[in-house]
């Protein structure tokens, strides 16, 4: 806010150094030679580096967690070979990053054109080229699944739509670029790192070994990051070459993405083409629904999250919030000549919910009935229900925030006035798109949908002498307010005053282990660690001020940072007066309670929880210009309990303006030849204050059970559910045209084409 | 590659003539960040879209990623550290907390730098005239919904009129 | 993204920056508010060896109003035009375009000399340079030349502009008479404040009984430079301006006339299309729109 927050590139070290890339501009070749000889005698630099001088470096595996999944590796600088455009072929290391950008330019690479995968469909085609030859062929996952009687379901049918859809790529794009600072120190062989992760236990865990270091040997600290929204959750060539560089010039080295790079190289969301058919019976219920879909993951697998993340996430929630008794899939994922695809808030969700709500507001014109009421006789019921196909709902108000939503945006009214709109010329559409979403990330929720594994995280907590009290976490913010929630959540729990708290986060040498921020963990893993290490450390309290206030415990109450005997307030024991009994009275020894009274750690492996919610969005079309304004959006989320409003509306906020962006104006462009169309921020549209409206955000509290504090998380829940109810309101508002919207983004363009199209197959048929 | 001649660029920055020697081809932001360690103004793309790196160049919005250091010898230069008056926040910066106007922060100064211009020639903004003046300020977090209601609570301060207390 | 080693001066005087040019050679650019210059260097698309600032010229950030018209010397920024009460009330489309330029903290810098010099075909102020029949004062080691707007831009990014010359004016004439003078601007960008698909700039002189005496009308992003649209124009000269299905007409003249390209933002077909609907609609802009001329101050 004062302008006094240390992000990454704020941070200068003594003697530091500047490295920057050579960056493929090709597609798909052969790295023929590379000769560096004009760099080494540049003023101003250090060294250049090329996968040859990195020996013992690298690669980066992504080992599959399921025999579906293929394990790759990716060098961390081009071994031989490139695999897209942007892809780090050599670094240079001096004084200056604009010098070491001079250098750059006078490194010399040869390459052999080879034939581009330009998309996922090609990469599947018999003599495509094969991008990585250990795999045998691009199909890197292929997984299949089916729930009830799907055959039957459809031979039942009275009617079946289909749609088949294809959901852009676009990118998480945080403000902030990625960054990272390796500083090793030979005296000691330890590797400090700075880096703008969202996952520093998790990146030390996966680059400690490319580096050839003990995690012990590796300390990953996070500074302050200026958003993230899953892009810093993978890992990256960058993570291990700058360290890697550093050890080796003997000096520290700092590398901030440019924003070319980040738009190029970093990594990239979302791009699926899904076929969707849904079973409908005469009376609008739906009988099953079957999906086949083809992501397109680009060029490398990047773990922790790997290349099927899309594919399968987005046949994960197919069946969404209705009662649909049988469904199946077959998720594929083919590797092109592209960046690689990382997370991105929502993963696989956002565009298996847009097709999925797509899909019923298709299957309502078909048969003649309002989307919001076909939507409702087919909703699951607000108690736990198992989906035939992986989730298992804990509860929510599935119905409930439906109908909260399409009442505050006016659903009915809007249904009256549109026909008389649109005979003035104005095209207005109103489309919902309710959803459920796994929140909060553990064993138990990953196991349902096919991410087996186990997750734990811990938390600690520390009173000090004087009474100041330390939150350990290694959960950290990228922008979520960690530092007020956890705060909050510690200070609720021992019964003291959220002033005294710190919560530090973000360095894996002082905090404890975490699983990372992603997923929408924070709300429900802080809660589960911090709330029982609080909950211990108020134990503990309670026992010492009850020894200090010669009271029985069971009469002793903490509330506010003061302890007292319950009906006599007139006599505190503040924290600071327990802290110093304890550090400094020595009577503590007289309480039963082990070494390091007032540390307490806690770990915790909570299952996760499903949230719950409904987005309405109401738009008007230009029908000659084919322009969108989105004028009103309605969430209405149920995150559970509610820790904070103000901080649960700006999730939910932002989350929605990325819906937003990802349904009209945001798009990674490739040509056939695999060139990267999207170089800068004027070809990559972020939503301005202009193309975002007021946003209204309902809430509703349903706990989940089984979680501590009953929170559920909420951050992504507006990424997934807006697209669907833009482009549900866009076809609504088309509706007179026979529109169908079937893919990201929608920019003006297309909806003229869209227009056009129908005109004319309405005309054919007619 | 011969040595890049320096030039000497002396500014006023927030009041206080700061100089130093650098190449003409030292982006402003580069200048007031890495050479006057006044790292408040962000660097978000260096294209000239996002916003992150705005300043007031002689009281005028301008973006310090697009302007080089030398354009702008002799100015006044003002950034986010300029605004607090030590440990008390500046009106907008005490608009921008209470009603949440951030999340992660990093294009909190140049929306801030933008608030202060847009409420120096207009004490009473609608909120279309907030959202266009805004519009070249990118926020990824927000949404805009806490800005939007940060700027129109600022104004009523400016105003005199005392801001909500959510 | 940094930009590439540069010398820098100083221009204390146009003959000083055209000396400066000529002693520095091809490589050489005139910098005004580089708002369009200095991201192309920050991405290496751009690589002057030599930068000539002339944005400390004395007098050239200043606008001149007089009986010949608007004069903008080769420093005035956007956000001056399109503040100068002056200008809003004798040439109004100026600023009805400079809204649709960039941003605030673009218009503080970026100059109106500077984005004309840059020539980008979906740029706002060439089209309206066509429209108002403007003209562009070069000067160059042999003097100075005038040049009509519809002469000076040549193709993508590229004027009439030799590497020794600069531009130093921009003239807008007069209207015949600005009473009954309408004019309208109009675009579509996917997103606020960047630069069109496409837009449309026009002029029209009513005569005293209603009827149009002359039009000029013009578009950006229809192809690689602004372009008059003359076939339109006829059609118009002659008839009222209310005339639904002349507009009709014109609209339908105008997206057979137009070539433009297609790119990741817009297909050809539509910016074809959308070039007619938004003539149509500035001309309609026009017919419920009165003057805003306040004639000569």
């Amino acid at each position: 806010m004062r302008g006094l927050a240390r992000y990454l590139d704020d941070i200068e070290l003594p003697r530091m150094l500047h490295a920057a890339f050579v960056r493929s501009p090709m597609a798909h070749a052969r790295v023929v030679q590379i000769d560096v000889e004009e760099v080494r005698g540049m003023p101003g630099v250090v060294g250049v580096f090329t996968h040859g001088d990195l020996a013992g470096v690298g690669p980066i595996q992504a080992i599959g967690p399921r025999p579906e999944i293929k394990s790759s590796l990716r060098a961390v600088l081009a071994d031989g070979k490139v695999r897209f455009v942007g892809e780090a072929v050599a670094v240079v290391v001096a004084e200056s990053r604009y010098i070491a950008e001079d250098a750059c330019e006078l490194v010399d690479v040869e390459y052999e054109q080879l034939r581009v995968v330009a998309n996922a469909r090609a990469a599947l085609e018999p003599g495509a080229p094969i991008l990585h030859a250990d795999l045998g062929d691009n199909r890197i996952s292929r997984i299949e699944r089916s729930g009830g009687d799907i055959d039957h379901a459809f031979a039942a049918a009275a009617h079946v739509v289909k749609v088949s859809f294809h959901h852009g790529r676009v990118g998480a794009l945080p403000l902030e670029t990625r960054g990272v600072i390796g500083d090793w120190d030979a005296g000691t062989s330890t590797m400090r790192v700075w880096n703008s992760s969202q996952m520093p236990h998790l990146l030390r865990a996966l680059i400690a070994a490319p580096l050839g270091l003990a995690e012990t040997q590796l300390e990953v600290m996070v500074p302050a990051v200026g958003g993230a929204f899953g892009l810093k959750a993978s890992v990256y060539p960058e993570d291990i070459v700058v360290p890697a560089v550093s050890r080796l010039v003997g000096r520290p080295v700092k590398w901030v993405e440019d924003r070319y790079e980040n738009l190029a190289a970093s990594s990239h969301a979302k791009e699926i083409d899904i076929d969707m058919e849904m079973a409908v019976a005469e009376d609008g219920t739906f009988l099953g629904v079957r999906a086949k879909n083809l992501s397109d993951p680009g060029a490398y697998s990047m773990p922790p999250f790997q290349a099927h993340h899309e594919s399968l996430g987005s046949v994960n929630c197919m069946t969404g919030i209705y009662d649909i008794a049988a469904a199946s899939y077959v998720a594929e994922t083919a590797l092109t000549n592209k960046a690689p695809l990382g997370v991105y808030r929502g993963v696989g969700w956002t565009p298996g919910q847009t097709v999925r709500e797509v899909l019923v507001d298709d299957v309502a014109r078909a048969i003649g009935r309002d989307p919001v009421e076909l939507r409702l006789q087919n909703c699951i019921p607000d108690t736990p229900y198992d989906s035939v196909i992986g989730p298992r709902y804990d509860g929510g108000s599935y119905r409930r925030s439906l109908e909260l939503a399409t009442e505050m945006a006016d659903y009915r009214g809007i249904r009256e006035r549109q026909i008389e709109q649109r005979n003035q010329g104005k095209y207005v559409g109103v489309g919902v798109s309710p959803y459920v979403e796994p929140t909060g990330f553990g064993g138990r929720i990953g196991n349902e949908l096919g991410y087996p594994g186990e997750y734990y995280d811990t938390a600690s907590i520390s009173i000090q002498a004087d009474g100041s009290i330390y939150v350990m976490s290694g959960l950290n913010s990228q922008g979520q307010s960690h530092e007020t929630t956890f705060a909050q959540l510690a200070a609720d729990g021992i019964g003291a005053r959220i002033e005294e708290v710190r919560v530090v986060q973000g360095d894996t040498k002082s905090t404890p282990f975490s699983a990372g921020v992603y997923a929408s963990r924070s709300a429900l893993i802080g809660a589960a660690t911090i709330g029982r290490a609080a909950h211990e450390m108020k134990r503990r309290l309670v026992a010492l001020a009850a020894d200090m206030l010669e009271a029985n415990v069971d009469d002793v109450e903490i509330t506010h940072g003061k302890a007292f005997v319950r009906g006599a307030p007139e006599v505190v024991k503040t924290i600071a007066d327990i802290a110093a009994y304890v550090h400094w009275g020595g009577g503590a020894a007289a309480v039963d309670l082990e070494e390091g009274a007032l540390s307490v750690s806690s770990s915790a492996a909570p299952g996760g929880s499903y949230g719950n919610g409904c987005v309405v969005a109401v738009v008007v079309v230009d029908i000659e210009t084919g322009k969108i304004q989105v004028e009103k959006v309605v969430s209405v989320e149920d995150c559970g309990t509610m820790l904070n409003p103000m901080i649960v509306e700006g999730q939910v906020a932002g989350a929605v303006a990325q819906g937003i962006g990802d349904a009209l104006l945001e798009e990674h462009q490739y040509n056939e030849d695999g060139a990267f169309m999207s170089a800068s921020l004027l070809d990559y549209l972020y939503p301005s204050t202009m193309e975002i409206p007021d946003i209204a955000i309902g809430h509703l509290e349903t706990p989940a059970p089984g979680v501590p504090g009953g929170f559920k998380g909420l951050g992504e829940a507006g990424v997934i559910a807006t697209p669907g109810a833009v482009l549900n309101a866009v076809a609504d508002a088309l509706s007179p045209f026979g529109v169908r919207v079937h893919s990201t983004p929608l920019g003006p363009s297309k909806v003229l084409d869209l227009i056009d199209e129908a005109r004319e197959a309405m005309s054919g048929s007619a | 590659m011969t040595c890049e001649q320096l030039h000497h660029v002396s500014l006023i920055v927030n009041g206080v003539e700061r100089s130093a020697a650098v190449p003409a081809r030292t982006l402003l932001s580069d200048f007031l960040r890495h050479e006057l360690g006044l790292f408040g103004t962000h660097v978000g793309c260096e294209q000239g879209v996002c916003g992150a790196c705005t300043v007031l160049i002689g009281g005028r919005l301008a973006r310090s990623c697009t302007t080089f250091a030398v354009q702008v010898q002799g100015e006044e230069i003002r950034t986010v550290e300029g605004l607090a008056n030590g440990d008390e926040l500046h009106p907008i910066q005490e608009s921008f907390r209470r009603c949440h106007g951030l999340q992660c922060g990093f294009c909190t100064p140049g929306f801030l730098m933008a608030t202060e211009a847009l409420l120096s020639e207009n004490d009473d903004p609608s909120d279309s005239e907030i959202r266009d003046f805004l519009s070249g300020n990118v926020c990824r977090c927000t949404g805009y919904v806490g800005i939007v209601a940060s700027v129109k609570d600022a104004a009523l301060r400016a105003r005199g009129v005392n801001g909500s207390d959510q | 993204m940094k930009p590439e080693s540069f010398s820098f001066y100083v221009a204390e005087s146009t003959q000083h920056a055209l000396d400066i040019l000529a002693q520095e050679g091809d490589d050489s650019k005139i910098l005004a508010g580089g708002q369009s210059l200095i991201p192309l260097m920050n991405f290496r698309l751009a690589r002057p060896a030599a930068l000539v600032d002339v944005c400390h010229i004395p007098g050239s950030e200043r606008i001149t109003v007089d009986n010949a018209g608007v004069r903008f010397r080769c420093s005035v920024r956007h956000r001056d035009a399109l503040h100068s009460n002056e200008v809003n009330a004798v040439a109004p489309l100026v600023g009805q375009a400079l809204k649709w330029v960039g941003h605030e903290a673009i218009r503080s810098r970026g100059t109106l000399c500077g984005s004309t010099a840059h020539a980008d075909p979906a740029a706002e102020l060439p089209a309206v340079w066509l429209a108002l029949g403007a003209e562009m004062v070069i000067s160059g080691p042999h003097g100075e030349r005038h040049v009509p707007a519809e002469s000076f831009f040549k193709s993508f990014f590229t004027t009439d502009l030799n590497a020794d010359e600069m531009l130093t004016e921009i003239r807008v004439p007069p209207a015949p008479d600005p009473s009954l003078r309408r004019t309208a601007f109009q675009e579509i960008a996917r997103r606020h404040g960047d630069f069109a698909i496409v837009g449309a700039a026009v002029v029209i002189d009513l005569d005293g009984s209603g009827r149009i005496a002359a039009a000029r009308v013009s578009a950006l992003g229809a192809g690689e430079v602004p372009m008059r649209l003359r076939s339109a124009e006829a059609m118009l000269v002659g008839s009222p301006l209310d005339d639904q299905e002349l507009l009709e007409n014109v609209e339908a003249e105008v997206r057979k006339s137009v070539q433009p390209p297609g790119d990741s933002h817009a297909s050809a077909r539509y910016r074809k299309k959308v070039t007619g609907t938004l003539v149509r609609r500035s001309l309609a802009e026009c017919a419920e729109t009165p003057s805003t001329y306040e004639g000569m101050l």
